[in-house]
């Protein structure tokens, strides 16, 4: 259930909120001064203790800088990456609207990108703002996590000029703060900065806090607090309406901090006892607010009570103009603990923590619910409250903190809960990690609760199914998988978002690596249209990738560029360009070059691609990078650079055991280099060993044994490799994937060819090169070398595809002037217009003695067809006879 | 498990013997020297850092700190 309780948003928001000025601040110009002089420099650090007034100098600050500055209040909840950047963007955007719009989606991203690649795109749109603006993280002590201290060392580092970072800490931040210094780029405020001057202790005792102190007693307590601002605060609270004053002063002794301890209880016993009762009980709080101070009291009077402390400046800081939300002085509000810790029971500071839990949780305040529950000891409770909001919090990509929830339950108890085994499951199984994921899995089905929670039960059992089925799919059992995704799509509720939309891609996935092109498109139509609708630019670019894949193999080269320069145009757009998936988008857009010969474009797209998606470490798209990478540089002559290129797709296949695509691809790619740098017999015994060709899914096992037919070829096996390459281009064709018949066809040119076949030869080329013209293919001939170049010759001297044919010899570094004639001895005329591949193979026929009856059933063609081809021969060759037209054919050079 | 280790923590001032529990059930002495020592065992590294912390917040000023070896057993009678 959603909860919108106007408490929540206000709540939220108080992170983002300026602190209001307090009544009784005393102005500190000479400090204000010095901030306003840092604002050169990139980075302000306000370092000290407990108490010193950091958030009040702050706030004084910054109200006057007012829309230029943006404000995020830190909490240990933002020990979380994606909560810290989501609340650090939110905060810029109450500068500017529109900024980091992309980055709050990316944040929110089931496999986000690397933090650095979104948050450049925050720092390029900050760059591009038209005014300075200054961002101020206010405790930031609290900040324990290093992966968001690594994001704000980033961002430091490549801040923009007109961006300004304040930093305000109980302790110096693991930040590169030495190079700021050094660089005279750190302005800092410390402890001795911050202490009250005599003067500014007079101005604070006498005038804010409406005391009449002597100059002596004055300089007596500024001397004991050493300008401390909270002993000075407290002391002033203990000396207002005390007709004692400067005995008082005289009397404490002992360590600033024993007098703090001391004013401590002093002011609070001082108090009246309902208010005395209320400060030990709500102090428990980080937050307070009427309703939720009622919830702990059992009285009505919350608000009240709260604006009575205000105004009795009792160490209540309003978080809002409104001043519904407040919250203690966070020393005060330890010193508060610890007197409640001495006078009041274990049980019923408990009590106290299970109200606020059941306050929170009913106003829709998960975070908040969890940490009391947590701190009352009540793990029960605090497994519903994650059981009951888990959904909602993966769908909002706060993964990270969920499974640190569960990381705080006894083991026994996480993993007696299906949901939270689910959950635990579910980031594992985008991983990979089949063996840490699997056993979940089992400990999942062992407790589906039973018939009574039927709902619930298809539900647990959908997501079982949709992590199988994923996992089936990087295994590569395709079958399986396909069977439990479809189970999976029965199961799940309609609104059950993740899995929901895990679902067709692992379909897409698995159908195409079953070579079932149609449905993988028709699937991945269907998510990119989703995404499309919901303006999730990730989907979009990489459900457009995977169409590309599709169309490649398809034999549509052209297709498949334009789309992934549709994601590539999308993601420049959104200011994206540099996320991993555009990366991706780059390799796919590199190997469509390498098929049109382009290698330098082809590396340099490879090469960003890769770079671009290192800090985003999907396996698959990496490994497709390096075996791009390896397959171009091979290309370029570059044997050494294709080994390191391997070197590196081995070792992220090594991580991942069992992951059928990255075996098979990391496989292929190792023997065509072998087959290029050592020769057929060591490419034929390494795929023996590594079993090329027998990968259980059709798209990686064809990929696989057109390798083995182009070590057959190049060992000059040539009935193994025609027996294999028929199978081959039979199941290609009638699969509709043109893309690879295109290869199969060349292999078979050049065996038959070998087997001096030529018009055999010349058909399959034939074939070959009309597949290939239209969408521009060349490296699929070039690579098949100097035979290939010969073939090609004679086609184009049979006038079968002449231009492109002569376009392909160019790419062979063969000029065109010696193709047109090149195997015709001079002066001989050619043909005005040429045979046709069939008739061809007709005329070869004829030259092998024949009949027209024989040709016909040879060709599984008519004898009529026979005739007509012949007729046709006749006319072209200018001939009347057989005879004749075998002699033509051989002046020609056509046999 | 790793076996405790016996800390000494000084802090300057004095502080009140009711924040033991607060400090993971360390024995809080003062010292004629105006300085607090806070000693006992804590569970491993991890729990001195706690501690260290929860000094920092209350803004005591950190004078000392000292691995005992072979110190004597944890206070546990504070709890």
């Amino acid at each position: 259930m959603k909860k919108t309780a106007p408490t929540t948003i206000s709540l939220l928001k108080t992170k983002l909120h300026i602190p209001p000025m307090r009544s009784e601040l005393v102005s500190r110009p000479r400090l204000i001064e010095q901030l306003d002089a840092g604002l050169d420099c990139k980075l302000t650090l306000i370092s000290a203790p407990a108490g010193f007034g950091k958030t009040t100098l702050l706030s004084e600050w910054v109200t006057r800088l007012k829309d230029r500055a943006a404000w995020l209040s830190l909490d240990a909840g933002d020990n979380d990456e994606a909560r810290f950047w989501i609340y650090l963007v939110a905060a810029l955007q109450t500068v500017h609207t529109h900024l980091g719009q992309d980055a709050l989606q990316l944040f929110q991203a089931p496999q986000p990108p690397a933090t650095q690649v979104i948050l450049t795109t925050v720092l390029n749109e900050m760059a591009a703002l038209p005014q300075d603006v200054i961002l101020v993280l206010d405790d930031y002590q609290l900040i324990s996590d290093q992966a968001v201290h690594d994001g704000v060392a980033f961002l430091l580092e490549h801040l923009p000029h007109n961006v300004h970072l304040a930093i305000s800490t109980r302790a110096d931040p693991p930040l590169p703060t030495y190079r700021l210094r050094a660089r005279g780029q750190l302005t800092e405020l410390r402890s001795h900065d911050l202490r009250f001057t005599a003067d500014e202790a007079t101005t604070f005792l006498n005038a804010a806090m409406g005391l009449d102190l002597a100059t002596g007693d004055v300089e007596a307590l500024e001397a004991r607090t050493e300008g401390w601002i909270v002993g000075l605060q407290l002391a002033a609270l203990s000396l207002q309406a005390r007709a004692d004053a400067h005995e008082f002063i005289t009397a404490f002794s002992g360590g600033h901090h024993y007098v703090l301890e001391y004013l401590t209880q002093e002011v609070v016993h001082r108090q009246p006892e309902p208010v005395q009762r209320f400060l030990m009980q709500t102090s428990i709080l980080e937050r307070l607010c009427g309703p939720l101070c009622n919830a702990l009291t059992g009285e009505s009077d919350g608000e009240a009570m709260l604006a009575r402390l205000r105004q009795r400046n009792l160490f209540i800081l309003p978080l809002d103009d409104e001043h519904r939300w407040y919250r203690y002085h966070h020393l005060f509000a330890d010193l508060l603990g610890n007197l409640r810790r001495k006078e009041w029971s274990a049980e019923v500071i408990r009590d106290l923590h299970l109200r606020a839990c059941e306050w929170y949780d009913q106003n829709g305040l998960t975070d908040e619910a969890v940490s009391h529950a947590l701190a009352a000891g009540d793990f029960e409770r605090t497994a519903q409250l994650i059981e009951r909001n888990s959904l909602a919090m993966v769908t909002r990509g706060e993964l990270a903190i969920l499974l640190r929830w569960i990381d705080a339950l006894p083991e026994d108890l996480a993993r007696s809960r299906p949901w939270l085994c689910i959950h635990q499951a579910w980031p594992l199984t985008f991983a990979g990690k089949a063996d840490a994921a699997e056993p979940l899995l089992r400990q999942i089905e062992g407790q589906v609760p039973l018939d009574d929670l039927a709902p619930e039960r298809e539900e647990i059992l959908g997501n079982v199914a949709a992590m199988r089925a994923m996992l089936a799919t990087m295994r590569g059992d395709m079958p399986q998988a396909i069977e439990l995704a479809h189970r999976a799509d029965e199961l799940l509720p309609a609104d059950n978002l993740i899995p929901r939309n895990i679902i067709p891609f692992t379909l897409a996935s698995a159908y195409h690596a079953e070579g079932e092109l149609v449905r993988a498109s028709q699937l991945l139509a269907e998510v990119l249209k989703m995404g499309r609708t919901s303006g999730n630019l990730w989907t979009v670019v990489r459900t457009l990738c995977d169409l590309a894949d599709v169309r490649i193999i398809q034999g549509q080269l052209r297709r498949a560029t334009d789309l992934c320069r549709e994601a590539l145009r999308l993601a420049e757009e959104r200011g994206a360009r540099q996320f991993g998936t555009v990366g991706y988008a780059l390799v796919k857009l590199g190997q469509m070059f390498y098929e049109r010969n382009d290698l330098v474009a082809a590396r340099e797209h490879v090469l960003e691609g890769i770079a671009l998606m290192q800090g985003w470490q999907q396996p698959y798209e990496m490994v497709s990078g390096y075996t791009a990478l390896a397959t171009t540089l091979q290309a370029q002559d570059d044997a050494e650079g294709a080994l390191e290129a391997l070197q590196n797709a081995e070792k992220i296949r090594s991580q991942h055991a069992n992951y059928l695509k990255l075996n098979s691809m990391v496989k292929s790619c190792r023997i065509r280099l072998c087959l290029a740098q050592d020769g057929p017999e060591d490419a034929a015994r390494q795929a023996t060993e590594a079993r090329l060709g027998e990968t259980a899914a059709l798209i990686f096992r064809e990929q696989e044994q057109m390798i083995l037919a182009q070590v057959l070829v190049a060992g000059e096996r040539w009935n193994e490799a025609l027996d294999l390459l028929a199978q081959l281009a039979q199941a290609a064709e009638a699969g509709g994937r043109f893309g690879r018949l295109i290869e199969i066809l060349a292999l078979q040119a050049l065996a038959r060819q070998a087997q001096v076949d030529t018009a055999g030869a010349l058909t399959a080329l034939e074939k070959a090169l009309t597949l290939g013209e239209l969408e521009g293919y060349v490296r699929v001939f070039v690579n098949q070398g100097a035979p290939m170049a010969t073939l090609l010759q004679q086609a184009a001297a049979r006038g079968i595809a002449p231009q492109y044919a002569s376009g392909l010899l160019a790419a062979f570094g063969i000029a065109e002037q010696e193709t047109a004639g090149a195997p015709l001895p001079p002066g001989t005329p050619s043909l005005v217009e040429p045979l046709t591949g069939r008739e061809l193979e007709v005329l070869q026929l004829i030259g092998q003695g024949y009949s027209n009856q024989e040709i016909a059933a040879a060709l599984v063609i008519t004898l009529n067809s026979v005739k007509k081809h012949a007729s046709n021969i006749y006319g072209k060759l200018g001939v009347h006879s057989r005879t004749q037209a075998l002699a033509r054919a051989q002046e020609l050079g056509l046999l | 498990m790793r076996t405790p280790v016996f800390y000494e923590i000084r802090v300057e001032g004095h502080i009140s013997d009711s924040w033991s529990p607060w400090f993971e059930g360390l024995t809080i002495r003062h010292e004629e020297s105006g300085e607090t020592a806070l000693t006992g065992s804590l569970a491993d590294e991890a729990a001195l850092h706690g501690v260290l912390m929860k000094i920092r917040d209350l803004g005591l000023p950190l004078v000392e700190v000292k691995r005992v070896p072979g110190g004597e057993k944890s206070p546990q009678e504070n709890e």
